[in-house]
């Protein structure tokens, strides 16, 4: 390799608290234009911010999960710029004194484990949205998203490919989500992310200059934009060329990342402390009880599963999706079987999910029922094969899989009397192979164990069937 | 002079119809003190408030006079700020203050002109002060950033009381600097001003810097008995001779009430640097405060074809000359360059102003200064009552510790009594 990449990301991640940062407005995505705000989150004259505590519980917790120091004395910068959705010319953020300092996170990439290092995570208010489509003379202003909370996570260079960030993104998306503060939809914005980037020899101890990109909003853009990024930076390089400190973007449709404004050290944001807010100070005891309420993380949770049995592949699957994660957790709370759970979510249940026949939101029925149907798979009392109708019929009529079962006739009736009599017949039908198990040719089993399964289905499970017959042969 | 104290005497022996009294007090009306004039709103509100009168629900300031200066927003009434910036502009809303005074019925006769935004009126200029002052108006809420108010009481001989800092909400006021901004009353009493901070002060969730206070109480004792009187030289030094004769002779009238006087050294800080720390500290927040006129979402908007044209243009345009030399000097003074030599300079002033200023108070209750020395006072946040005889137009200035308004204003208040009534 001629060059080595160094990246480092700020992720932007929208909070879930009901209200706004500074005001009661409710926090949302889409619905009309201006339908979410009110004179404080619109600058009006005389209004004032009052910080919301929900907001400050939440980037503590996002500081805990990714093990940063939480600082005991906090407070809050403006920060300058005019911008039209920007009502009041400033963003009320963080400088001098984030929430959050010095953290961590585990990623897995394909050489394994990756620390990547966290510089900082602060609090902050988001901008507003620019509508351009509507006319080409003038531009409208929606100020719904003005002032919801807003994190932005900070790391250190630590990264060296695509594969890697796009790692940590996946990671941290699925830590905020699983901690409840970040919904991750990335499609509506509420996880964007930026990439600072520069080439160097691998040999050299200096990073080189490096270009940002802006707005990523999707895995496989930052992954593209980062590809995109290096092959032109290589390309200057190599011809001899330097490369300039800029702001970019990533034009998807043709895969290139073009300047957006050079990145003027002129720009002054005269930031200084924001005298409406007073500086927060944490106790010990405050934080105590906000991290004792943090739910367990997926990479916790995957030690976990891996610790019931659960393949890693198998584990991951379910961890992906934190509402199957959480039904699967569900399910074994009722039934305590993690393995034949897991595996009839990820065989049958998500099969019907990815065909679009279910909705992991909306079940017709709850985690209990399904735990049902497996512990009946599993106790034998209907047929490994009969399950999966129980399960179509669960999804369609939403009724209980014992119901289920009896009115299709699924139910192994468990008749000993029938059972012996049947493996009398099945003996005294094949009594040479009968002697030949007795003088110890234990392979001639399977034979009748597969004539008495056939013989027996629906009366009794196999494994009952198994047991009658090994006592015969005795 | 009419007072608080004497109208309400007067609506409630139904000497004077609530109407009566408002209709009376809009024929004086003459001149340009106001921005808005809001006769029908205050004959409207007087009907309410004799029908408070006559069910017993009335309470001191029902019926009584009121104005208001124009950065108080007031639900659809225009509040301008005295700025083409916002010459139309009507709120949606009414200030912490004005939900406080309509709850007790009380009469807004108008909205007071102002320096524009409210940028260091200079003595004379506060319209709220001469509607006080030329009887229009029982008392007025006004605003103080760098110690305006003190001189205002002075030029007119009116008291002016500046609450400490968080004991009245700032919600509903046009911010310009917002750590030092502070509502106070004009009136032609100490009494009058305790009845209104008494009306207006507490703790607002809406402010978060707001905390709730014990309302002041006046008692009928005439001694100011086991209070110390701190008289800082720094303060007194290069004072004019009929300065320092006003001010020695309110020390001994103190005195002579019971007061301890203490001979004080150690606010040379407050002295040297305050006026200048307040005029950075409130240069940069205004520049802040007032980026938000853009001309895009409300106010005045100038000509233009782009967002940057408009900006310009509604900025160029909307402000006048003075606030524009404040953004510039705010913007100056907070710029990465000068953030350490102006702005960190000035805070570092005000943290030392506000450590003389308690260790002055481990000795004493109350500071007496010139009029003219407000400054120190407000970077600190500390309530002050000014008074001042209409004669001479020299003001005393009595600085009580945070909170403690209780104090200054009793103190005031027998100074008065015995000197000017």
């Amino acid at each position: 390799m001629k060059y080595l990449p160094t990246m480092g990301l700020e992720i932007h991640a929208e909070l879930t608290t009901k209200s706004k940062l500074f005001c009661n407005c409710k926090v949302g995505f889409g619905g009309e234009p201006n339908s979410r705000c009110c004179p404080g989150c619109s600058g009006f004259p005389g209004m004032l911010p009052a910080l919301n505590q929900r907001a400050v519980e939440y980037i503590i917790i996002a500081g805990h999960i990714m093990n940063c120091s939480i600082s005991r004395f906090t407070k809050w910068e403006r920060k300058h710029y005019f911008y039209p959705d920007l009502p009041a010319a400033f963003q009320t953020s963080q400088l001098a004194r984030p929430v959050c300092l010095n953290g961590k996170v585990v990623i897995a990439t394909q050489n394994g484990e990756k620390t990547i290092r966290i510089n900082r995570i602060h609090l902050e208010e988001d901008a507003g949205k620019l509508i351009h489509e509507l006319s080409p003379y003038y531009s409208l202003a929606d100020y719904n998203r003005c002032s919801i909370p807003l994190i932005e996570i900070v790391t250190e260079p630590d990264f060296h490919t695509a594969d890697e960030v796009s790692a940590f993104i996946e990671e941290v998306r699925r830590m905020l989500q699983y901690a409840g503060i970040c919904d991750g939809k990335m499609e509506q914005g509420s996880l964007r992310c930026d990439v600072n980037i520069s080439l160097a020899s691998p040999t050299s101890t200096k990073l080189g200059t490096r270009t940002e990109i802006k707005n990523l909003n999707s895995v496989r853009s930052a992954t593209k934009a980062i590809e995109a990024e290096i092959e032109r930076q290589t390309d200057i390089l190599e011809s001899g060329g330097r490369v300039f400190q800029q702001t970019l973007r990533f034009n998807e449709a043709h895969n290139e990342t073009t300047p957006m404004r050079t990145k003027e050290n002129a720009h002054d944001y005269r930031y200084f402390t924001d005298p409406d807010i007073p500086p927060l100070i944490l106790s010990e005891s405050e934080l105590e009880r906000i991290f004792a309420d943090i739910p367990e993380m997926p990479r916790k949770r995957l030690e976990r599963y891996i610790g019931y049995g659960i393949s890693e592949t198998d584990a991951e699957i379910l961890l992906a999706d934190k509402r199957v994660s959480d039904f699967f957790e569900n399910a074994t709370a009722h039934y305590d079987n993690p393995k034949a759970i897991s595996a009839f979510i990820i065989v049958e249940l998500l099969r019907r999910v990815n065909l679009g026949e279910a909705n992991i939101e909306e079940l017709p029925f709850g985690a209990d029922q399904f735990a049902k149907l497996i512990e009946m798979g599993a106790t034998g009392k209907i047929s490994r094969s009969h399950m999966k109708d129980v399960l179509r019929e669960m999804l369609s009529s939403g009724n209980t899989p014992e119901a289920i079962s009896e009115q299709m006739g699924f139910i192994i009736k468990e008749d000993l009397d029938a059972v012996n009599t049947i493996l009398d017949k099945i003996l005294s039908e094949n009594p040479d192979v009968a002697a030949q198990y007795r003088n110890g040719e234990h392979k001639v089993f399977g034979f009748l164990m597969g004539k008495a399964n056939k013989a027996l289905k629906g009366v009794a499970a196999p494994n009952v069937i198994k047991n009658c017959l090994e006592k015969k042969l005795s | 002079m009419s007072t608080i104290l004497n109208l309400n005497k007067k609506l409630i022996a139904k000497e004077v119809g609530a109407v009566e009294l408002v209709e009376s007090y809009f024929e004086k009306i003459t001149n340009s003190a106001f921005v808005t004039v809001t006769k029908k709103q205050a004959l409207n509100a007087a009907q309410q408030a004799q029908k408070f009168l006559d069910e017993g629900k009335a309470t001191l300031l029902t019926g009584v006079p009121a104005a208001l200066k124009d950065n108080i927003c007031t639900n659809s009434i225009k509040t301008t700020c005295s700025s083409k910036m916002l010459e139309d502009f009507i709120p949606p809303y009414d200030a912490a203050v004005v939900e406080k005074l309509k709850a007790q019925s009380y009469i807004l006769i108008g909205k007071t002109a102002m320096k524009e935004f409210g940028a260091a009126e200079k003595p004379g200029e506060s319209g709220a002060a001469a509607v006080v002052s030329d009887g229009i108006c029982t008392y007025a809420i006004s605003s103080d950033s760098c110690g305006s108010m003190a001189g205002e009481a002075a030029f007119h001989g009116l008291t002016a009381l500046v609450p400490s800092y968080g004991r009245v909400s700032r919600y509903g006021l046009v911010a310009f600097s917002s750590s030092l901004d502070r509502l106070g009353v004009f009136a032609n009493t100490a009494e009058d001003c305790s009845i209104v901070l008494n009306a207006i002060s507490g703790r607002d969730e809406r402010d978060v810097n707001t905390k709730n206070a014990q309302p002041v109480t006046l008692s009928k004792t005439h001694s100011l008995e086991g209070i110390t009187i701190a008289l800082p030289k720094e303060f007194f030094d290069g004072m004019s001779t009929a300065e320092l004769k006003i001010l020695s002779e309110t020390a001994k009238v103190c005195e002579k009430m019971g007061a301890k006087l203490l001979e004080y050294n150690g606010f040379s800080v407050s002295r040297d640097y305050a006026k200048a720390a307040c005029m950075v500290l409130s240069s940069v927040e205004a520049a802040s405060n007032l980026s938000r006129y853009d001309g895009i979402k409300y106010g005045f908007r100038g000509q233009g074809d782009s967002y940057e044209e408009i900006v310009i243009n509604s900025r160029s345009h909307g402000f006048g000359d003075y606030i524009k030399c404040r953004i510039m000097l705010g913007n100056f003074a907070v710029s990465s360059d000068n953030f350490d030599s102006f702005y960190q300079k000035a805070l570092a002033v005000r943290q030392q102003v506000r450590k003389e200023y308690a260790a002055a108070f481990e000795k004493a209750q109350i500071i007496l200064s010139p009029h003219s020395l407000s400054a120190a006072s407000c970077l600190a946040g500390l309530p002050t009552i000014s008074f001042a005889d209409k004669q001479n137009q020299i003001g005393r200035t009595l600085s009580g510790n945070l909170f403690d308004e209780q104090t200054i204003i009793t103190a005031a208040s027998l100074i008065q009594k015995e000197t000017l009534i």
